[in-house]
């Protein structure tokens, strides 16, 4: 609001109206409370429907009944202990204990080591999935697990979290898996879902055969060679299970009523088939007499904890689900105890993880080939030392090849192939997990020990090997040859060396990172792109000896990024088309501004030429001295008129040269009088008439007539200056104009005058009465507004156009008058001109 | 007992949900509302020095010669080069009051009027100066009216200027405390912004100016309009407007250029006024579009022109909805939250009245009804009775404006701290 709107601030004894009259009875103080009432009324009142239509109150109400209930459950439990405190759905914090106890009163609860353990130990009688019998409990561990959730989760009515229904179900299942391995692991029995489902094997004084599981039902012969696992076989600490069948194919039953998984834990699992005979193991859907291929209700894997295992000659595939410990071959361990093992020989198809290691130490991967697994080839984990990955092949996997994460040391890959996958070929991690201390008590140092010698990197997405944050790396006769990327080490320490990097377009080999040390010897590059050894982001300690890089092509970055985005350079231009155009904008609304500032001054100064004229045309009588009244001159006679059109004259000279016109053309207007003019007296002439000129008709004309005058104003933007600058003026007495009112043709006339004798003479062949028929031809007269000669914006606007030939939605734009208008205007000036 | 409180809550702000939108209708009126207060409140009166000539032209038509005098004196007071009274024959009182005062700045022309626009015709024609000041025989002027209206026109391409107005006295009367809501609601919303770009479309001619040389050539189309074979008699000021911005020339508002006129303190004399200008703004618009003009002015007079035309389409949307919450799961609780809202969202509108004049909240209700009354029943009766042709407020056999005479004000004979006397 605006100062002016408060009562005291317009003068009320100035001799306009009162404030009573107008209403401002109130007094400020007064008017500042009721202020202040009112827009507590209206916020009170927007709050209130803002918070009703999000349900606070609900929500608020709901939270007082919960204190209210949870307050009423206290009061009845110090009342009788027997109370079912259990039974309050929206259990509060204090009715958690004794809920839990007392919902677990037939299980050895004492023992349980997890909540989703309690769930396993306190499932009532779950039921098996509806259909083909339940080949696992899974489904029952999750249904208990739900239980436990429900009675510590009181807000049952929040929105759920969004997740993906498949993924909960997958996520839900491995826990599942993990709760059951740890009762199994403990000797705590199953859970009832289980039971028929699982077959254990405790240690014995030889390992565990074929046979032996097909006599503990376990395995069903489907025929000679193939055999079908319907149970989960889980090996126990210290057993030994050995398969050995040449040419035989077992089958890990998997599908929509369970799964039946091959674990180790703490045992030993063999594994082995014939040269050209191997053992395969995959999933199997016997509902579809296929393998598995559906994830989303869990799949068959094996897994070894805590354990050992040598593979030789055996083909796995389709097996593992959503984790790596469930990912179709894991081996994993503990911080005690760690697996180890080797496989060898070995064909692994379409695994969800080709390999998982995690808490393994010595683990070997040996001329064998891990393809289309659906994430990483081989994930090594965290607590890993020394893999050795020799001449395998790991290609087409949805991740990276090989992928070592966090807290893995002395990895080896040497002569193997590393091709086709989504990410890099080898993606390794070796930066610290901590910086201090942490809850999981991490070294803060990095891994160390990266051996990569005779590989061979192609055809990988991102690129060939990205290695961040490790120590002793060393690649060493490398073929590399990718689309994009190289070889990328970041903050890591060690050696390039005798090997090749090739790229289409992109990295050759990046090292970037202040920690980084790293010697680059005997390498070649070649390809397109920035630099072929990029040294960036701070790293200096880069050594480069005997390498050859004469078949790189140096291309900048920039070029580079737009080739990759192609659409960024059209962005970019039409970013471009815009900053130009405000820079050119500006710069022509700042000239016109000028113009603009000189024209008003001199309306101004006519105009207030005009009120005195009036005035002294009126005579004395009328307006004494205390009339007089900001910008309006006594009325003292036409002498003392002079200085002020000296002052118009001024300013016309100024908007003129302001405008860059030539100062001839106003000292050439200076002598003109107008015959017209004569017969009104006095004449006060204003300079700056332009010479007379006929109005042209048709726009060749036009440019014939323009092209000599160069420096006019362009109040349009365009060369109409002789004219726009005519503020050329006679007066006429008003007591004339008083008496008369009309012309002799019976039509009003203009009291101020309004058309420039210019025009008028030029038009007097009719051709101007065609264009403004309706408008009244006054008397000679001159005009002194911005128009200039013009009597109309109209005609100023149609002569810009049609005569000097500027587009219609400039002149618009200069005149403010709406482009429809001025597009009319011309219209009509074209018809009447014949055009 | 706390579910059973929840669950009603619960069902309150479904229904509320269900209500607060008032459908898309209402998110669109209300964003013209938003744009156009904003557009409103950023645009500032221009301040410049152009003076130039001007007359005053006052028809004046059975007007009480105290009123006359007393605004007669304001108007003088501000120094315009003339001012010139057309009076009907009939008006001799007045005629023989202005004269006695013997200023020669003031000239009498009496003429029988046939109507408000054959008076201001004959007072145009009587005019010689660059620029003539339209004002109503009741209209009193602010300080620095006169000064201030003449400033936009030192733009060449402003045609007219229109002015803020309010009530004269409002405190006098409920009703004008209603239209001085109604008309703040106007000035402060509206007009600054259709000002901004040149398209005012109804500069209100209690008092607005215009450049002599553009209205002249015009002036038969303002005194033989015929609409629909009929001659129109009321409604100068929208005609006037709309010559101007045919023309292509731009109609400003100058908020600093303020006025005071007499409003009816009756409910039926209010209900008139309202049907008048409610006819007079159908046949002003639709004539706009009959002639193509409207494609001349800017869009969002256009949009303003489109509202006001379809202005009981809107309010019947709008009571629609209110009615229709009694089918709500709680009909009577829905029904007054829709009431409610229909209160609060007034008075978000005249927020900026409010905050002028926050005393008038208790006429928020009443205020409330009368925009419904006057948008729905008083607009559809206006549209199907355009074409009925008459002033309704004033007459021949009676003195002054249908409750607008020196005498409705007689709370204000005291001591001149009154004005408000009546409604304390």
């Amino acid at each position: 609001m605006s100062a002016d709107d408060e009562p005291d601030a317009r003068g009320a004894d100035a001799g306009g109206p009162t404030a009573e009259e107008r209403g401002d009875t109130l007094g400020r103080g007064p008017r500042a409370l009721v202020r202040v009432a009112v827009a507590a009324v209206f916020v009170v009142a927007l709050v209130a429907v803002v918070l009703v239509v999000n349900g606070v109150p609900h929500r608020v109400s709901q939270f007082v009944g919960g204190i209210v209930s949870a307050a009423s459950g206290a009061d009845s439990a110090t009342v009788g202990p027997t109370a079912s405190a259990s039974a309050v759905p929206s259990a509060s914090a204090s009715a958690v204990p004794s809920g839990s106890a007392s919902a677990a009163p037939s299980a050895p609860a004492n023992a349980v080591p997890s909540a989703s353990a309690t769930a396993a130990a306190t499932a009532p009688t779950p039921t098996p999935t509806a259909g083909a019998p339940a080949i696992s409990g899974d489904q029952a561990l999750i249904d208990a697990a739900h239980a436990v959730e429900a009675t510590l989760r009181p807000g049952t009515t929040q929105e759920p979290y969004p997740v993906d229904a498949d993924d909960l179900h997958q996520a839900e299942l491995v826990q599942a898996n993990d709760t059951r391995w740890a009762l199994l692991s403990r000797g705590l029995g199953l859970d009832a879902g289980a039971v028929g489902t699982i077959v254990v094997l405790p240690a014995i004084d030889r390992a565990y055969t074929l046979t032996d599981l097909i006599e503990r039902g376990a395995v069903t012969r489907v025929d000679d060679a193939t055999f079908l696992v319907g149970k989960t076989v889980f090996v126990a600490r210290g057993a030994t299970l050995d398969l050995q069948g040449a040419g035989q194919t077992l089958r890990l039953s998997s599908g929509a009523s369970g799964f039946s998984p091959l674990v180790v834990w703490g045992g030993t699992l063999k594994l082995g088939g014939a040269e050209g005979a191997p053992l395969a193991i995959t999933s199997w859907d016997t509902a579809a007499d296929a393998p598995d291929t559906t994830v989303a209700d869990g799949r068959a894997y094996i897994r070894v904890n805590e354990g050992t295992v040598a593979i030789d000659r055996v083909g796995l595939s389709d097996l593992g689900f959503w984790s790596g410990r469930t990912g179709g071959l894991a081996l994993t361990g503990s911080s005690s105890w760690a697996s180890t093992g080797s496989i060898a020989n070995t064909t692994i198809d379409r695994d969800h993880v080709g390999l998982y290691v995690e808490s393994a130490a010595k683990v070997r991967l040996g001329s064998s080939v891990v393809s289309d697994s659906v994430r990483a080839g081989v994930l090594v984990g965290s607590d890993v030392v020394t893999v050795d990955i020799a001449d395998s092949t790991v290609r087409g996997s949805g991740a990276s090849g090989v992928d070592v994460r966090q807290g893995a040391y002395d990895v080896s890959v040497t002569g193997s192939t590393l091709s086709g996958n989504a990410h890099y070929g080898l993606e390794v991690d070796g930066s610290p997990r901590a910086e201090g201390a942490s809850a999981g008590g991490f070294t803060p140092e990095n891994s160390w020990g990266l051996e990569v010698s005779g590989d061979t990197f192609t055809g990988n997405g991102k690129g060939g090997a990205t290695v961040t944050g490790m120590s002793d790396v060393a690649f060493d006769d490398v073929a590399i040859d990718e689309r994009r990327s190289g070889l990328v080490l970041t903050d890591s320490q060690g050696s390039i060396a005798d090997s090749t990097v090739e790229v289409d377009s992109g990295d050759g080999i990046v090292l970037a990172g202040p920690l980084t040390s790293v010697t680059v010897s005997g390498t070649t590059v070649t390809g397109t792109g920035p630099s072929a050894i990029a040294v960036r982001d701070g790293a200096d300690d880069v050594t480069r000896t005997g390498n050859d890089t004469s078949g790189w092509t140096e291309r900048w970055q920039a070029l580079m990024w737009l080739e990759a985005h192609p659409l960024a350079l059209l962005w970019g231009l039409l970013l471009v088309i815009p900053v130009l155009g405000f820079a050119f904008v500006f710069y022509r609304a700042r000239r016109q501004r000028r113009i603009r500032e000189l024209v008003e001054a001199a309306t101004i100064a006519l105009a207030a030429r005009d009120v005195a004229r009036y005035e002294a045309g009126r005579g004395d009588d009328v307006s004494g001295p205390e009339d007089t009244e900001a910008g309006r001159e006594p009325a003292a006679g036409h002498e003392r008129l002079d200085p002020l059109d000296e002052a118009v004259d001024q300013w016309a000279r100024e908007l003129h040269q302001a405008a860059g016109g030539a100062p001839d053309v106003g000292s050439e207007a200076t002598a003109t009088h107008d015959a017209a003019d004569e017969d009104s007296e006095p004449v006060h002439g204003v300079p700056l008439r332009g010479p007379r000129r006929r109005v042209p008709k048709s726009p060749a004309r036009t440019t014939a007539r323009y092209a000599p005058v160069q420096n006019e104003t362009w109040l349009l933007g365009g060369p109409l200056s002789a004219r726009d600058h005519g503020v050329g003026e006679t007066a006429r007495p008003p007591g004339a104009a008083r008496a008369g009112g009309a012309s002799p043709t019976g039509q009003p006339v203009s009291g101020r005058s309004s058309a420039a004798p210019a025009m008028t003479s030029s038009r007097a062949d009719g051709e101007a009465a065609a264009v403004r028929p309706a408008q009244p031809r006054p008397a000679p007269m001159v005009a002194h507004t911005s128009i200039g000669r013009f009597s109309s914006v109209e005609e100023l606007a149609v002569t810009a156009v049609l005569d000097a030939g500027k587009p219609v939605d400039r002149v618009a734009a200069a005149l403010r008058v709406p482009v429809g208008t001025v597009a009319g205007w011309v219209a009509k000036a074209r018809r009447a001109r014949g055009e | 007992m706390p579910s059973d409180l929840s669950s009603f809550l619960d069902d309150l702000g479904r229904t509320i949900m269900w209500l607060l939108p008032f459908g898309v209708f209402g998110i669109v009126s209300w964003s013209f509302w938003l744009v156009r207060k904003l557009i409103s409140a950023s645009t500032k009166p221009v301040v410049n020095d152009f003076r130039t000539t001007t007359t005053v032209v006052v028809p004046s038509y059975r007007e009480d010669p105290e009123v006359l005098l007393r605004c007669l004196a304001g108007w003088r007071r501000q120094k315009p080069s003339r001012i010139v009274i057309v009076l009907d024959l009939a008006d001799v009182e007045a005629q023989r009051r202005i004269e006695a005062l013997g200023h020669p700045d003031v000239e009498v022309i009496m003429f029988k009027h046939r109507g408000k626009r054959s008076a201001l015709g004959v007072g145009i024609r009587a005019a010689d100066t660059e620029l003539v000041v339209l004002v109503d025989s009741d209209t009193a002027w602010e300080d620095g009216m006169l000064a201030a209206i003449q400033m936009p026109f030192i733009d060449s391409a402003v045609g007219a200027v229109s002015t803020r107005q309010n009530v004269y006295l409002p405190k006098t009367s409920t009703w004008r405390r209603v239209a001085d809501w109604i008309i703040d609601q106007r000035y402060y919303d509206y007009a600054p912004a259709m000002g901004r770009f040149g398209g005012v479309i109804c500069a209100s001619g209690r008092t607005s100016a215009y450049r002599r040389e553009i209205i002249l050539p015009k002036l038969p189309d303002l005194e033989h309009e015929i609409f629909l074979g009929k001659e129109c008699v009321a409604g100068d000021d929208g005609r006037l407007t709309w010559l101007v911005l045919s023309e292509g020339y731009r109609v400003t508002h100058q908020d600093s250029a303020r006025a005071l006129s007499m409003f009816p303190d009756t409910f039926r004399a209010f209900v008139k006024q309202r049907v008048r200008w409610s006819r007079n703004s159908y046949r002003c618009y639709l004539t706009a579009i009959r002639r193509g003009w409207i494609f001349r002015v800017p869009f969002i007079s256009q949009i303003t022109v489109m509202q006001i035309l379809f202005t009981p389409v809107s309010m019947a949307i709008a009571l629609v909805y209110i009615f229709h919450s009694l089918t709500a799961p709680l009909p009577w609780l829905a029904f007054s939250m829709a009431l409610l809202w229909a209160f609060v969202g007034r008075g978000i509108r005249g927020i900026s009245h409010l905050w002028r004049r926050p005393e008038d909240i208790v006429i928020l209700p009443l205020v409330t009804g009368i925009t419904a009354l006057v948008a729905l029943p008083i607009k559809l009766f206006a549209l199907f009775t355009m074409n009925t042709q008459g002033w309704l407020t004033r007459s021949a056999d009676s003195v002054g404006g249908e409750g607008q005479s020196e005498a409705t004000l007689v709370a204000r004979a005291g001591d001149g701290a009154v004005g408000a006397g009546r409604e304390r």
